[in-house]
């Protein structure tokens, strides 16, 4: 990509993209730690992902003071405009899979002694199919890659299959042994903190097309027309904007 | 005020009997860039303007309080304008080279000074316009009329000129705002780079530009002024009303 005149700009926007950068980075590692807390057991893992929280809550409000500054001081415009508004957005999923993260190592100790559930549930496919989407998104979104982003959304729809088949596993189970309704319980918050955590990486992929493309594609799935609050198809004028 | 390179205290301009700035006392740091924005009457280029003593050229021009720059009072008895000048470069909205060559208008004002020395003379020049981001654009035609230069040139020329005679201060005054943006981008790069050496004070209009080169930012309003602080907090969080009303677009 050309550079820009004011070299401070260029500086500005690599030292942005490195902070999003290592953020996502941690934040992967807490979800990644997450899961294999919850397949294992391991309680100590489990509270290292909930100490690991506050160093993501500081790279949040690092990378927000960051593009508020940018947007005050550089007015940003076009594809840098685009850049800041979606590290924006791309901190803010981040903030909350770490959230979605921590959510999962509380409940591991409350699921003793029925830690086994789990294994009857899709929650470790759906731990598999989530970490694997998280790390395409992030791809996608710091190379621009909208064939990548587009392959992140098309597999939420395998998680929310999941989340809600897990939702019948364990509330038979709760039917069928009263006592485990807590584990359970547990178990079905779990699960809807995977699909969360999927959820949040189909937005950075769909951040991905807004950087590349300037086309704002969540809400309304990829290919069809932009339409206005009435739901009719509006056509798109001259500057790209549909007026939505 | 750490490293403060020039500071007023109590400042009052007087054109005859109408005063033009009001009880100023404000601490410029050492090697930073100092924006002055305001809306036009509020005295902004008449304090960029007391600090290098060339409101002294207008009749009736008296001023109470005090400028000091490293400490020294700028209008105590026996200071040498013109060697307050020397160390103090100006640079203006409308360019001005001289009539001459590219090498001449740099070279003209060291010659002054009594640097006799040609390769003395041609290091500083080329070394003025290096610093100036002009040397790469015009080297090869050092003998040409200055005249020819494009407009954002020949304000970078005038830069090169102001930084021949070693300035440590550098007043600009509007100084890219008869530019393209592209070398209005260009002149705000270069005022970037030369912070590392000199101080520089801007006045400037466009906010945009205040924001994006300075490091701190003065509010002048009828002549008083109204907040001085890091420009990152005035363009995200003034203090003062006043500052938020006008960086907000919503007077002046």
């Amino acid at each position: 990509m050309t550079d820009h005149i004011l070299k401070r700009f260029d500086d500005e926007l690599e030292k942005l993209g490195s902070r999003i950068g290592k953020m996502a980075v941690l934040v992967q590692q807490q979800v990644t730690d997450a899961i294999d807390a919850l397949q294992r057991g391991d309680m100590a893992l489990a509270l290292q992902v909930i100490e690991g929280d506050d160093k993501v809550d500081l790279y949040d409000t690092k990378i927000e003071k960051h593009c508020m500054r940018l947007l005050a001081l550089q007015q940003p415009v076009a594809i840098d405009l685009r850049t800041v508004l979606s590290a924006l957005s791309v901190n803010r999923n981040l903030e909350r899979m770490g959230d979605a993260a921590v959510n999962i190592a509380e409940r591991i100790p409350l699921l003793e002694p029925h830690t086994e559930l789990v294994t009857r549930t899709h929650i470790g496919v759906m731990g598999e199919v989530a970490t694997a989407m998280i790390k395409d998104a992030l791809t996608a979104f710091t190379e621009a890659d909208v064939a990548v982003a587009r392959s992140v959304v098309v597999r939420d729809n395998i998680i929310d299959e999941q989340d809600l088949q897990n939702f019948d596993i364990l509330t038979d189970i709760m039917r069928e042994h009263p006592e485990l309704v807590e584990a359970a319980s547990h178990l079905l918050m779990i699960s809807r903190n995977l699909e969360r955590l999927a959820d949040e990486a189909t937005n950075i992929a769909e951040e991905a097309v807004f950087v590349a493309d300037a086309k704002i594609v969540k809400h309304r799935g990829w290919g069809r027309p932009d339409r206005n609050e009435d739901g009719n198809p509006t056509a798109p004028t001259a500057d790209g904007d549909n007026g939505s | 005020m750490k490293n403060s390179k020039i500071s007023t205290e109590h400042l009052n301009l007087f054109y005859g009997k109408k005063q033009a700035l009001f009880d100023i006392s404000l601490e410029i740091p050492e090697k930073k860039v100092t924006a002055l924005i305001g809306p036009s009457g509020c005295g902004k280029s008449t304090f960029l303007r007391s600090l290098n003593r060339m409101n002294d050229i207008i009749n009736g021009v008296r001023i109470t309080g005090s400028v000091r720059i490293d400490n020294e009072d700028i209008y105590a008895r026996g200071v040498d304008v013109v060697h307050l000048r020397r160390r103090i470069g100006m640079v203006f909205q409308k360019s001005n080279p001289f009539p001459k060559s590219i090498f001449d208008n740099v070279a003209y004002g060291p010659r002054i000074n009594g640097t006799g020395n040609r390769k003395e003379i041609a290091d500083l020049v080329e070394q003025s316009l290096k610093q100036a981001a002009l040397w790469d654009e015009v080297k090869d035609r050092l003998k040409e009329s200055a005249l020819g230069l494009s407009g954002g040139q020949q304000q970078r020329l005038c830069i090169a000129r102001s930084l021949a005679v070693s300035p440590d201060i550098l007043l600009m005054d509007e100084p890219a705002s008869a530019l393209d943006p592209i070398a209005t981008a260009k002149i705000e790069e270069l005022i970037y780079e030369l912070k590392s050496r000199y101080t520089i004070l801007i006045v400037t209009h466009n906010l945009q530009q205040a924001a994006r080169v300075s490091d701190h930012t003065a509010f002048f309003y009828l002549g008083e002024l109204v907040e001085f602080g890091k420009t990152r907090g005035i363009f995200t969080n003034p203090e003062h009303e006043q500052t938020e009303n006008y960086v907000t677009g919503k007077f002046g």
